[in-house]
């Protein structure tokens, strides 16, 4: 085993009897047949609580419907953050009962989680309290900050510690870079965008260029450096904004990074549910 | 002939001998990362188009933002919807791209298609019918009837072109498995590669690949 654990029946090998003997019960048996229903309700749930995160989230950092204050575009999407968290969370837990053995050695799975955990704490110990306050981080805030970020830095190095699993990075990065394009105004914003083609473009002509097969270690490894490379660009560059360079105005360096972890840390939940099907 | 092109498209095009799997598709769907991604960044991308619509269409609801103009919302809002379409479009034709026979085949995609038209002829006519004159209704916390309906055709459409998106991606209806014969010519079996086999277990045709 390593350092990093790759699934949770690395972490709690003594559940694998419990998980297995689910595959025979007829209540997870009768949910099977409805996996793919209940797959729909859970993407739909995932983009509601979405909706009320991208648009408090991108208020914080300045941009989006500036025209309402922080506290009116959470009082106007709640709802949806509600319905979504709850929705998303129990339509996740039906096809986890149909479907746990998979979950169970799933390395994707285990990000997921640790990102589904961030998510909540950071949405409700920090991202509502923020917007209430409109854009003001209280003390209590700080806490559920600090805490928040620190399960997200986890669950990301649990995502990249992997083989297969690094490439979710880049969902996180180009989102990233995405908010950073809308946030950003002047020489940043270009250096932004013309940056991330480059990357992407390099990235592609790096790993599928050159005739042969892709699937060797050497490729691996470049996509791992490209990793990097790209990562500390982007992230660099959120967090120069972040820091107040070319930031909006009525906005502070908490609210900002508020505003970027809140969408990011969904976004790496969603890229988690996708990678379970393909890793 | 679409079914040949798409053939062609997904077998040969690229190909160093057509169906040996060099075509350009197939080196796609085969790819590393970038398949991979492409399916990621059109999933994620869904968050930030079907949130950001989702708040338009309960607006013109009348539900939620109400003490806000749809006019004020929609101008912040909806470039953001745009963005993420203009993704969603973008990496579903590559999406389609790296597997163009199976998927014309496939009823989910043939009635995401038929919804996808559905939207932007509601998105047609609200802007050129509707639209004209939002002054009227644009500040009132409850449009009228005419402005909801197109929010509930909106709404209505991308929740089933998600739901039928991701169904997709599941084989109840393979073209070749032994299926009612409404399901075989609603999909054009017949003309696909793997042919067209209803329940009775007679075989109406196939292809020859």
């Amino acid at each position: 085993m390593a350092i990093i654990p790759d699934n949770f029946k690395q972490i709690i090998p003594s559940i694998e009897g419990w998980i297995e003997s689910l595959a025979t019960q007829p209540f997870p048996v009768a949910l099977q047949s409805w996996f793919a229903v209940i797959e729909v309700f859970h993407i739909l749930g995932l983009f509601c609580l979405a909706a009320a995160a991208i648009l408090v989230g991108l208020r914080l950092l300045g941009v989006g419907f500036v025209e309402a204050t922080p506290s009116s575009i959470y009082r106007n999407t709640r709802l949806w953050l509600h319905l979504g968290v709850v929705l998303a969370i129990v339509s996740g837990i039906l096809m986890g009962l149909s479907n746990a053995s998979k979950l169970y050695d799933n390395s994707a799975f285990l990000w997921k989680m640790i990102a589904l955990v961030a998510g909540v704490i950071f949405t409700y110990a920090v991202l509502v309290p923020t917007a209430k306050r409109e854009g003001e981080v209280s003390g209590g805030a700080r806490i559920g900050l600090i805490l928040g970020l620190l399960v997200w830095v986890l669950a990301l190095v649990v995502m990249i510690s992997k083989k297969g699993g690094n490439v979710a990075i880049f969902h996180v990065m180009f989102a990233c870079a995405l908010i950073s394009i809308f946030a950003l105004y002047g020489a940043l914003r270009w250096i932004m965008l013309i940056g991330l083609v480059v990357l992407v473009v390099g990235l592609q002509i790096a790993t599928h260029g050159v005739v042969g097969d892709p699937f060797t270690e050497t490729w691996m490894t470049v996509n791992k450096a490209w990793m990097w490379i790209a990562g500390v660009f982007v992230f660099g560059l959120a967090a120069l904004n972040i820091f107040g360079r070319s930031a909006r105005p009525g906005t502070t360096t908490l609210s900002r990074l508020v505003g970027y972890a809140a969408i990011l840390i969904w976004v790496t939940v969603g890229a988690g549910g996708r990678w379970i099907g393909l890793t | 002939m679409l079914n040949d092109f798409f053939d062609w498209l997904q077998n040969s095009w690229g190909a160093q001998t057509p169906g040996d799997g060099t075509s350009y598709s197939q080196l796609l769907l085969s790819s590393l990362n970038f398949w991979g991604l492409l399916e990621g960044t059109h999933l994620l991308m869904l968050m930030l188009f079907f949130g950001t619509i989702l708040l338009v269409d309960l607006r013109m609801l009348g539900i939620g933002f109400r003490e806000y103009r749809i006019s004020v919302l929609s101008n912040r809002v909806l470039p953001l919807t745009v963005v993420a379409f203009l993704f969603m479009v973008v990496t579903g034709l590559l999406l389609f791209f790296a597997k163009p026979e199976i998927y014309w085949h496939n009823l989910w995609f043939r009635l995401k298609l038929v919804l996808l038209v559905v939207a932007v002829i509601n998105i047609v006519v609200f802007h050129y019918m509707v639209q004209k004159n939002q002054a009227a209704w644009d500040e009132l916390p409850r449009p009228p009837p005419k402005v909801r309906m197109s929010a509930l055709i909106s709404l209505t459409s991308w929740i089933l072109i998600i739901a039928f998106g991701r169904f997709i991606a599941y084989n109840w209806f393979e073209c070749g498995k032994p299926q009612p014969d409404w399901v075989n010519s609603v999909q054009e079996c017949a003309a696909s590669s793997k042919g067209a086999q209803n329940l009775a277990g007679l075989s109406t045709g196939g292809g020859e690949h």
